[in-house]
């Protein structure tokens, strides 16, 4: 006779193949259904996408306070959320729900907004006389987003990051060498940093009150989009040589004088209600060509070349003022043109 | 929420922290450049609310010459129209009608912002 506890066991093997065969019958998937994983950072954030084959359906990086740089497909382009479909998912900065109308992170007590990195509204948990941190009771993380989370939007949550940062300090002999739990309980009640409140948190304080309507003419801001004729030639995509420069020259003068701008793809058009341009139509518009494309063009309508310093902004006749402005701080390169005689300004972005 | 609010908030945001000089004019000239290129916020932001006005000015505030010397009167205005819309409006329309830009001009011209 065999004993009771080998019995038991093959008892036991012979129950999970009951289960386990039939549960494993139902990993087949559908044909046209397929499983999403979601890969996140040590903070929670999502940073990947892939599905049940392994196949990488979109990356993306966040910046410190959670601004997404937007996602990026396997084949490296970067697209829009809607493009990617129901591989979106709704968790978002350290793994909270995002709105994605306003791109707001939900964080339970408070919303959260990525781009400024502040709450909306004001600390729930109110002050503590003891802890200056507290003071602003709009700011996120102790102003320090690597080392904190708020899983709640009531209190700092020292994490990983600071569990990370003193293994570092043990490895590397800096710091006392270890980590120090208690650390993180005690952080539990922390709360907010005191070195911006005055103004903004005046103005949520205010709350959101309907905002004012304006009698008066006002910017259209937008609201022409599309009916303002402007011509739609790509003047500076791809323009490399000096002989297609000199053509474009004459051209882009004539264009500009004509008041038909530069760019294509107009957005934003608007009169402008005040300051030095007031009521000019300005426009922006995109093409591409990078930094080379802005620079032939410059220098088809200035006959100079840009220097990056104060004498890249020329008066040339016919009214215009051209301007460049190098990628860097301010993203793309832009070229712009005042033109006092039509009272139009145009900004030229050139993408890649 | 919606847009308009969500935008004030930034555009606050954005001058108190210029006001302060925790950012450059070009850094709120970037911010700004980029949040009036999102098609999300040009279709949703009240066409007619301070935040938007302030907001185009800042999207080209190298040519309008703006410096930090208007935050104050930018902030009033966003603060005002709450109260008074068409009061706030004129205020806002008459500080811009005496600034002299002639002037404002020769003293950027050696700035690398403004002059290019």
């Amino acid at each position: 006779m065999l004993p009771m506890r080998i019995v038991t066991c093959l008892i036991s093997l012979l129950l999970m193949l009951i289960i386990a065969l039939p549960a494993q019958a139902d990993m087949k998937l559908e044909p046209g259904t397929s499983i999403i994983f979601y890969h996140h950072d040590l903070l929670g954030n999502p940073v990947m996408a892939s599905d049940h084959k392994g196949r990488v359906l979109w990356y993306e990086n966040t910046q410190p306070y959670g601004e997404s740089t937007g996602k990026v497909s396997s084949s490296g382009i970067r697209h829009s959320d809607n493009l990617f479909g129901e591989a979106v998912t709704e968790l978002g900065y350290t793994g909270h729900a995002v709105d994605r109308n306003t791109n707001l992170v939900y964080m339970k007590a408070r919303h959260y907004d990525p781009v400024i990195g502040r709450f909306y509204s004001n600390d729930p948990v109110g002050v503590s006389v003891s802890d200056p941190m507290l003071f602003n009771r709009y700011a996120y993380a102790n102003n320090n987003p690597y080392r904190y989370t708020d899983p709640t939007g009531e209190n700092v949550s020292e994490g990983v990051g600071s569990f990370l940062s003193e293994l570092w300090e043990g490895a590397t002999g800096r710091g006392d060498g270890q980590y120090n739990g208690g650390s993180v309980k005690e952080n539990f009640s922390n709360g907010y940093d005191g070195d911006w409140g005055d103004v903004a948190g005046a103005a949520a304080e205010d709350g959101f009150n309907a905002i004012g309507l304006f009698s008066g003419a006002g910017l259209v801001y937008a609201a022409g989009r599309g009916a303002l004729k402007y011509g739609a030639y790509r003047a500076a995509a791809g323009v490399a040589n000096k002989g297609l420069v000199d053509t474009l020259s004459a051209r882009a003068r004539k264009l500009i004088q004509n008041g038909e701008l530069v760019g294509s793809n107009p957005t934003a058009i608007r009169t402008i209600g005040t300051g030095r341009l007031r009521e000019f139509t300005a426009q922006n518009t995109s093409t591409t060509g990078g930094t080379d494309s802005a620079q032939a063009l410059f220098r088809a309508l200035t006959g100079k070349s840009p220097t990056g310093g104060p004498r890249d902004r020329f008066e040339i006749d016919g009214g215009l003022e051209v301007s460049f402005r190098p990628a860097g701080n301010s993203g793309h390169p832009k070229i712009e043109i005042v033109n006092q005689s039509m009272k139009t300004f145009e900004k030229i972005t050139f993408l890649p | 929420m919606i847009m308009s609010e969500i935008i004030e908030q930034r555009v606050v945001w954005l001058l108190d922290g210029w006001k302060r000089g925790l950012i450059s004019a070009e850094d709120v000239h970037h911010h700004a450049e980029k949040w009036t290129a999102d098609e999300r916020i040009a279709s949703e932001l009240n066409e007619n609310s301070a935040a938007a006005e302030i907001l185009s000015q800042l999207d080209i505030l190298n040519q309008q010459l703006i410096t930090s010397e208007d935050i104050p009167e930018m902030l009033e205005f966003i603060g005002e129209s709450k109260k008074n819309a068409s009061e706030a409006r004129n205020r806002w329309e008459k500080y811009w009608s005496q600034i002299d830009f002639s002037k404002r001009q020769q003293t950027l011209a050696e700035d690398v912002f403004y002059a290019c």
